[in-house]
């Protein structure tokens, strides 16, 4: 007999206490898991977005709310575009139609996307770099017809180059489906500026415009003129962007660890709590094996087994129920099946959360499991085996 | 092996003190077998306690095998009780959730001993006790004298070299006390262990190589 056997034993003998035990751990580590997998997947995104357009300048109408460098509504004439070029330190102004739908398709009524792009399409490579672009297919040359598809909506509608969709009531082809990492891109739809114009009635109306500047123009400075130029818009630079959007990501993240440390505190008094009982009804046992000779590291390493045990197999189940609540909430929140969740789980619940969530249930279990240490092994042995229970 | 010098354990508490043994000198030679009889609350358990190193005495000292166990750490306490001496509790003090054999294995596997060695030996040891055919029973699967008998195996694991047994046979009925008392004998001439035992049992003390009797926390002879 191996002495960490007995804790099994120990926890086999109060099973309903040991069961609700584990899943008092699970609820907590699947309730950290949801949580965390729902609001990384929210940072994860808002830090990608800024990975688009940078050291360019956005031009967006006054007021908008901007996630990164993309607006949520507000809408601009598209003629701002020549107003634009028109300013000697600007390059090139690239008009854009950024539609943003959280649940696929259910504002605009059209093809099941969560982001719908209209843009030049001889602008396409200019604006996002070829490592989101990674195209299966060709690139949309036929501006009235042609489409590009992220993979995840190619996934879930069966889509390759070459396939037939319906836009709005009008049939479209699709040149390519885009491979590449991005999330966002997975979710998207990308075609000119004119066909979204047309389909979502935008007609001669865009919601932002990207400014490329020329070599040693100074982004700042450039910003304040168009913005003093062009009245009803706001000029973003980066820094302005990052400005805007850390103060979220910061307080997602706050809530993120407040969530994590909340939940974990109260699975190590539920642990703390649970192995105080057993070590105290135990006490006639440890004082059995004290007074036989056992080592304080002996003990030591049984109740730590013990305790790490329902850390394992809580925090297992944990991750078991949070990677179901992440799937199962994601789909929720973006009309998505939950088959392509499951697809990409390692997207939406990172190896390192897991591991991260595993690692912290079984510390946490330890740790609750010294305080039980220290009461048995200040117990008074002889008083105790006296003791009539 | 064993000897004790003015040996002294008192409770204290908010309103008195009881001197539960009082200034006990005990002299023990190795391989020998001595009783020690007396009333209930005569300080026996306490005086066994500090023999076997369970307590520590309020004054004086155990010396074991001559070394002064006040000079020991705890750690070097616990490694003479797991090695050196094997306890009878009055209670049994069985772990519940183990088996007869487990219970006896107990020792050995504090000791390090290697899993196949252990069930090897511990079997030995039950079917030298009669209960071969009980390995695999809980405890509470177990009639009185059946546990008697386990703690006894439990008591031999680590072959030691003392062993002290409380009350042995205070709750079992005299023809179980009797194969108690038989198995306790042969044990002590077999292994040549030195047997402390404190008991009220007269038929126990008819057997001992020596009788101390033990009222109100002293010794006499």
């Amino acid at each position: 007999m191996r002495i960490s056997a007995i804790c099994l034993k120990n926890l086999k003998r109060r099973r309903l206490r040991t069961i609700l035990c584990i899943c008092g751990i699970a609820f907590s580590i699947a309730f950290l898991v949801g949580v965390s997998a729902t609001t990384l997947r929210v940072m994860a995104i808002v830090r990608e977005m800024n990975f688009f357009f940078e050291d360019e300048i956005i031009v967006v109408a006054r007021n908008t709310l901007v996630i990164q460098g993309f607006p949520i509504g507000g809408t601009i004439p598209e003629k701002t575009v020549d107003e634009l070029e028109e300013i000697a330190e600007v390059e090139d102004a690239v008009p854009m139609l950024f539609i943003l739908e959280l649940r696929a398709g259910e504002v605009s009524g059209a093809f099941p996307a969560n982001v719908t792009i209209g843009l030049p399409l001889d602008k396409l490579l200019l604006l996002f770099p070829s490592v989101f672009l990674r195209i299966e297919g060709y690139l949309p040359s036929d501006q009235y017809k042609e489409v590009l598809v992220g993979r995840s909506i190619a996934d879930q509608h069966n889509l390759f180059a070459g396939s037939s969709i319906s836009f709005g009531g009008k049939n479209l082809t699709v040149a390519g489906v885009i491979r590449g990492p991005s999330i966002i891109l997975s979710r998207s739809i990308i075609m000119s500026l004119r066909l979204l114009q047309e389909l979502q009635r935008y007609e001669g109306q865009i919601n932002m415009v990207v400014v490329k500047l020329k070599p040693n123009a100074d982004v700042e400075e450039v910003a304040d003129k168009i913005e003093r130029r062009i009245n009803y818009v706001m000029a973003l630079t980066e820094s302005e962007r990052n400005e805007l959007t850390y103060p979220i990501l910061e307080e997602l993240s706050f809530w993120n660890y407040g969530t994590k440390i909340f939940m974990l505190i109260i699975s190590g008094m539920l642990v703390a709590t649970v192995e105080i009982m057993n070590v105290s009804e135990s006490r006639r046992d440890f004082a059995t094996l004290i007074a036989i000779g056992a080592p304080e590291t002996s003990i030591f390493k049984m109740i730590l087994a013990e305790t790490s045990l329902l850390g394992v197999l809580g925090g297992s189940l944990g991750l078991l129920f949070g990677g179901v609540a992440a799937v199962f909430f994601a789909s929720i929140y973006t009309d998505i099946p939950a088959i392509f969740f499951i697809q990409d789980f390692f997207n939406l619940v990172p190896p390192r959360l897991i591991a991260e969530a595993l690692a912290l249930a079984i510390l946490i279990c330890i740790l609750s499991g010294i305080v039980p240490t220290f009461f048995v092994l200040r117990t008074n042995i002889s008083e105790t085996l006296r003791a009539e229970y | 092996m064993i000897k004790t010098v003015d040996l002294t354990k008192i409770y204290r508490t908010c309103s008195s003190a009881i001197v539960a043994v009082n200034h006990v000198n005990l002299r023990v030679r190795r391989g020998s077998f001595i009783s020690i009889i007396g009333p209930s609350g005569a300080g026996k358990t306490t005086l066994l306690n500090l023999i076997g190193l369970i307590d520590k005495p309020t004054y004086g000292k155990v010396f074991f095998n001559g070394v002064d166990t006040s000079l020991l750490s705890e750690k070097e306490r616990r490694e003479t009780r797991l090695l050196k001496i094997g306890f009878i509790f009055q209670t049994f003090n069985l772990l519940p959730q183990l088996t007869a054999l487990e219970n006896v294995e107990l020792p050995m596997a504090l000791m390090g001993v290697h899993p196949r060695e252990q069930r090897e030996r511990a079997l030995k040891l039950l079917e030298a006790v009669g209960l071969g055919d009980r390995g695999d029973h809980l405890p509470r699967r177990l009639s009185v004298g059946e546990m008697r008998r386990v703690t006894i195996a439990r008591a031999l694991a680590n072959n030691p070299q003392l062993i002290i047994a409380d009350e042995p046979t205070g709750d079992l009925d005299p023809e179980t006390g009797s194969k108690i008392i038989d198995l306790l004998c042969f044990i002590h001439r077999e292994r040549k262990t030195t047997l402390i035992v404190a008991t009220h049992d007269e038929k126990v003390a008819r057997v001992a190589e020596k009788t101390y009797r033990m009222y109100e926390g002293k010794l006499e002879t």
